[in-house]
């Protein structure tokens, strides 16, 4: 799908003590010793290569690996945790509603999921990915304990929720906000592809955002990926915005 | 009548009958002990009112039909289906488990059980209707007392998977109802699959805690006291297996 606004941002949206607030906040949620989070993560598989910025097509070139190249490689190096604070909610709401309509996307949005604090340590990276496909292949499952099985890792598993109101629903807008201030960390950009068909720039790295509070939204099925951090420690916090498959 | 009629031995019982058949007076029905306990405390235990079987069956048919409704709602859309005839997954007590109103099946036990119940509580009844649930992980159930079609209620444990508890530190998890006696007594109720609970569900407060396991199923079986205060006969549907009446 290719959208005339392919993004659309806020700069310094959020004030430092916000964003401070919510890098404690988050820190303090990260379970001691984790080290990944997400699927083919850093220590899924043994002796998996980082994807890092590369394409599939490029690191089969690279490897030499051509079949499953997905599980020789890992697509994530990062650590989450979850918050689900009101304020946060009452903060950054009201500017995705902006977005979707200034931008003129005007989904419909029912709901949304929790927000996903995230921080790319040096070397961290999350390669190529969209976050949703939003069609009805893309909805989220019904997880009912006992029916359905558990993942490897003992977690429900990614395309399903326990979460009654996200059921039947897809990720429609994607939302990233920096918290860091420039130059505490290098590398670590947000950068889209748009598709060998966009009116403009295939690729682009989000350098509007750089500025610290500030927050970009984007349609989830925009393929995108943060750059390996080459210097210090990004911190970024990220939310999705439901609604109905597109029809 | 025969005051002391409790205190007699078998042996002493077995020679009063033959007297007073001998001379036409009509033998005293004997009160059971839970007729007793349900009248003192307004609920009573009653073990196996069906075998494990039976209750196994029911397990897993409220299984399948969660699973049912999931698959059909993932594939359709949940506005596709009425309701009233393949359950909700909306229960407002119990948010996102499956529940089912009236299900033909529940409500023939319903009224199949009525009996039993009726000679467990000493009290003639009228079936109201049946309701059931798939409890799932951290499932609670509010604390409330039920509403007039549910004068006299019992809540029969189907089965549960429990599989995840670590048995080490929870030898003997089961995950219990509470109800609240008359005297302001907490009690929790655990039951095995088979096993009910009677209670005078407008009286007797009850709920449950998060629940830890994976699931667990329970169906609800409503009565009214015949020819009682309420006597709403099959909670006011023309028959046993119809949509509530909205």
């Amino acid at each position: 799908m290719v959208v005339d606004n392919s993004y659309y941002y806020f700069q310094k949206a959020l004030s430092p003590d916000d964003c401070k607030k919510i890098i404690d906040l988050g820190l303090s949620k990260i379970p001691e010793n984790a080290t990944t989070a997400g699927y083919t993560s850093k220590g899924d598989q043994p002796n998996a290569e980082p994807q890092k910025d590369k394409t599939l097509e490029e690191l089969k070139k690279e490897t030499g690996v051509d079949k499953e190249i997905e599980k020789k490689t890992y697509i994530r190096d990062s650590e989450v945790s979850w918050l689900d604070d009101k304020w946060l909610y009452d903060l950054i709401m009201p500017l995705i509603f902006k977005a979707n309509k200034d931008a003129g996307w005007k989904y419909d949005l029912e709901y949304n999921e929790s927000f996903q604090f995230t921080v790319y340590r040096p070397g961290g990276f999350y390669g190529w990915h969209s976050d949703g496909g939003g069609d009805h292949n893309a909805k989220y499952k019904r997880y009912i304990p006992g029916i359905d099985k558990l993942d490897d890792k003992g977690k429900i598993p990614t395309s399903y929720t326990n979460n009654n109101k996200m059921v039947g629903l897809v990720r429609k807008l994607s939302c990233t906000i920096n918290l860091n201030s420039p130059g505490e960390y290098m590398g670590g950009n947000l950068k889209f592809d748009f598709g060998p068909h966009s009116q403009n720039e295939r690729y682009h790295e989000c350098e509007e955002i750089r500025p610290q509070g500030s927050i970009v939204v984007f349609p989830s099925f925009v393929h995108h990926q943060v750059t390996p951090v080459t210097r210090g420690t990004r911190y970024s916090l990220v939310l999705w915005a439901l609604g109905r498959p597109f029809k | 009548m025969i005051e002391n009629w409790k205190d007699l031995t078998d042996e002493q019982k077995k020679f009063a009958i033959e007297q007073m058949k001998k001379h036409n007076i009509e033998v005293p029905k004997e009160v059971p002990e839970s007729a007793q306990i349900f009248n003192s405390m307004n609920y009573v235990i009653i073990k196996n009112l069906i075998d494990k079987n039976m209750a196994k069956f029911f397990y897993e048919y409220v299984k399948v039909e969660a699973n049912k409704l999931r698959l059909l709602e993932q594939e359709h859309g949940p506005e596709c289906y009425d309701h009233n005839y393949v359950g909700i997954f909306n229960d407002v007590q119990a948010p996102g488990v499956f529940a089912r109103y009236g299900d033909p099946t529940f409500d023939t036990l319903l009224e199949l059980t009525r009996p039993l119940f009726e000679e467990a509580i000493n009290i003639p009844l009228v079936s109201t209707y049946s309701y059931h649930r798939l409890y799932q992980t951290d499932s609670d159930l509010k604390r409330h007392k039920d509403r007039k079609s549910c004068e006299i209620s019992a809540t029969l444990c189907l089965g549960h998977d429990i599989s995840n508890i670590d048995k080490k530190v929870y030898p003997n998890y089961n995950w219990p109802m509470w109800v609240k006696d008359e005297t302001g007594k907490e009690m929790p109720i655990s039951l095995e699959p088979g096993d009910a609970i009677m209670y005078r569900g407008c009286e007797v407060e009850h709920w449950r805690e998060p629940f830890m396991g994976l699931n667990h199923a329970q169906v609800f079986l409503h009565y009214n006291e015949k020819d009682g205060e309420f006597n709403n006969i099959y909670d006011g549907r023309k028959a046993l297996g119809m949509p509530k009446l909205t």
